[in-house]
């Protein structure tokens, strides 16, 4: 659906975007990193939401003798595992649909991006879930964040399309960074280690702040 | 006796609502301890605060002699605890929540499915173990709740209203259950039948607003009560001027009346007598005299103001 509803019409509206690469192979890598951050919603929403607010399932798991810390790892680590099922399942379908295929080295670098991008929209997510007290702040400020990550984060529309100064703004965004960093590997075999590990070395404390509002949260 | 939960001037707020009110008790190890009052008066608080699902604005609770805040992982697998509300998760069966709560808690496979096994059978549950929790009733989710926080043989059992939900077979196997388990564990619990609570305790500690009002044995506390009876005559017509007659009776205790019923308490059956002598020729219809209960105690008026 993202491909007939998105893809199409858009193809026949940039031009290539990158190093002479059609548009439909430029949006491929960032089509199943869009799938990834889709399919991590509903799992942190369930585990994170609805079982604290509602269901109130995670609270209970709370009185087991491990910390808040591992609690928020587990969920979010299972979280990525469902998505990189869903992105594969998305890749097979892809194919079938556009026929495109890239080498094994290429995929392997998007699932690794997958995982470093899933980790940091897991715990904005995070964050997210844990803070809402009510399902309509939540969903709120999801759309508005899917709004910026389906038209703002450059996996759908090229940055080069922006006007200069809004560029500037958002392209040091970290979701832009990956997305820009993803598509420099794949399409001209470009690597920066600086941005990546800055952006790696977010996850730790980000991860150990969410426990910790999730304690303040529970009172515990 | 040894003290297995102690509370050290417990106080829980709400905003500025006092919820606990500076609590000091201690529960003894092996005895079954229920909790009473109205709504509100702190017991599902005071139940949370002991199975460390919140903690204290002030003052300490320790479990076998250990602080509930600062070892709290230490005391995570001493206290079992079943909520008012099933906490299932709705997309697993009632096994696969009960098993990984049970993993969570660092418990073999084995022991958890021979745990599980024994505990279900005897709530004659193990016919819904493999249905999802989103297709079972409110009874069996509740029941399954108790197997879950059993799972890991914890020292301590924190029940909300164990019975909720559950039919009368239901509530009688689970109580089999529970009064097996003493001795062996504490067990904690707050009802608001009370029927269940006479057959079923070693001591009850009445709540009203955060404080403990009242705390001993169901005898005890009736204690300064057990001469009192409750009285009920049912006139065939009850007038206004008769009824502030025989209120009047000096012998007669906290009189009250509906329709043409006359209620009142006495504490020897003569005051029984002086009612008829007053009320004369007036006809009646019926008559009754019952020993006071838990219920009477649990009168707001009986326990704030007493009966003398």
């Amino acid at each position: 659906m993202l491909h007939l509803l998105i893809i199409v019409p858009m193809a026949s509206l940039v031009e290539s975007p990158l190093n002479n690469v059609s548009y439909e192979k430029w949006v491929y890598p960032g089509l199943l990193v869009l799938i990834g951050i889709i399919s991590l919603i509903p799992v942190l929403y369930r585990d994170l939401f609805d079982f604290r607010i509602h269901k109130k399932a995670i609270t209970y798991m709370t009185l087991a003798p491990i910390s808040k810390l591992k609690l928020i790892i587990g969920i979010l680590v299972s979280a990525i595992l469902e998505s990189l099922i869903l992105v594969i399942i998305g890749l097979l379908v892809l194919f079938f649909v556009t026929g495109i295929i890239l080498n094994w080295g290429d995929y392997l670098i998007i699932f690794g991006f997958i995982i470093i991008i899933n980790t940091l929209v897991g715990s904005f997510i995070t964050t997210l879930a844990l803070l809402a007290a009510r399902v309509f702040s939540f969903i709120f400020i999801l759309m508005i964040f899917f709004c910026y990550v389906l038209f703002g984060s450059g996996i759908i529309v090229p940055l080069d399309i922006f006007p200069d100064q809004l560029r500037v703004l958002i392209q040091y965004l970290p979701l832009n960074v990956m997305i820009h960093e993803l598509h420099l590997v794949i399409f001209t075999g470009v690597f920066h280690w600086i941005p990546l590990s800055i952006l790696v070395f977010i996850i730790f404390p980000w991860t150990y702040i969410n426990s910790e509002i999730f304690r303040r949260e529970l009172n515990q | 006796m040894e003290a297995s939960v102690t509370l050290k001037k417990v106080g829980k707020l709400f905003r500025d609502k006092t919820i606990l009110a500076g609590l000091t008790f201690g529960i003894e190890k092996g005895s079954i301890v229920a909790f009473v009052g109205d709504n509100d008066a702190g017991k599902s608080t005071l139940l949370k605060v002991l199975a460390g699902l919140e903690n204290p604005e002030y003052g300490s609770v320790f479990i076998h002699g250990l602080d509930i805040v600062k070892r709290r992982k230490d005391i995570r697998h001493m206290i079992g605890y079943v909520p008012l509300e099933p906490d299932m998760d709705p997309w697993l069966t009632l096994e696969q929540n009960i098993r990984f709560n049970g993993l969570l808690y660092g418990v073999d496979n084995s022991t958890i499915s021979n745990r599980i096994a024994e505990y279900s059978s005897r709530l004659d549950l193990f016919d819904f173990l493999h249905h999802p929790a989103n297709s079972v009733s409110y009874g069996n989710l509740k029941k399954s709740t108790i197997v879950r926080a059993l799972v890991h043989d914890p020292t301590i059992l924190i029940l909300d209203e164990p019975t909720a939900f559950m039919d009368a077979q239901s509530s009688r196997q689970t109580w089999d259950l529970l009064k097996g388990l003493r001795k062996a564990k504490t067990i904690i619990y707050v009802s608001q039948t009370l029927s269940e609570i006479e057959q079923a305790h070693d001591r009850i500690l009445v709540l009203n607003k955060g404080k403990v009002i009242l705390d001993g044995s169901l005898d005890k506390l009736l204690e300064s009560t057990l001469e009192f009876h409750q009285f009920q005559i049912e006139f065939e017509e009850l007038p206004d001027e008769l009824y502030q007659k025989l209120s009047t009776i000096p012998t007669v205790v906290t009189p009250s009346r509906m329709n043409n019923i006359f209620y009142f308490y006495g504490r020897s059956r003569k005051v029984f007598f002086q009612v008829l002598k007053e009320a004369g020729d007036t006809l009646m219809e019926d008559l009754d005299i019952k020993k006071l209960g838990l219920r009477d105690l649990m009168d707001s008026e009986f326990v704030r103001k007493g009966l003398d």
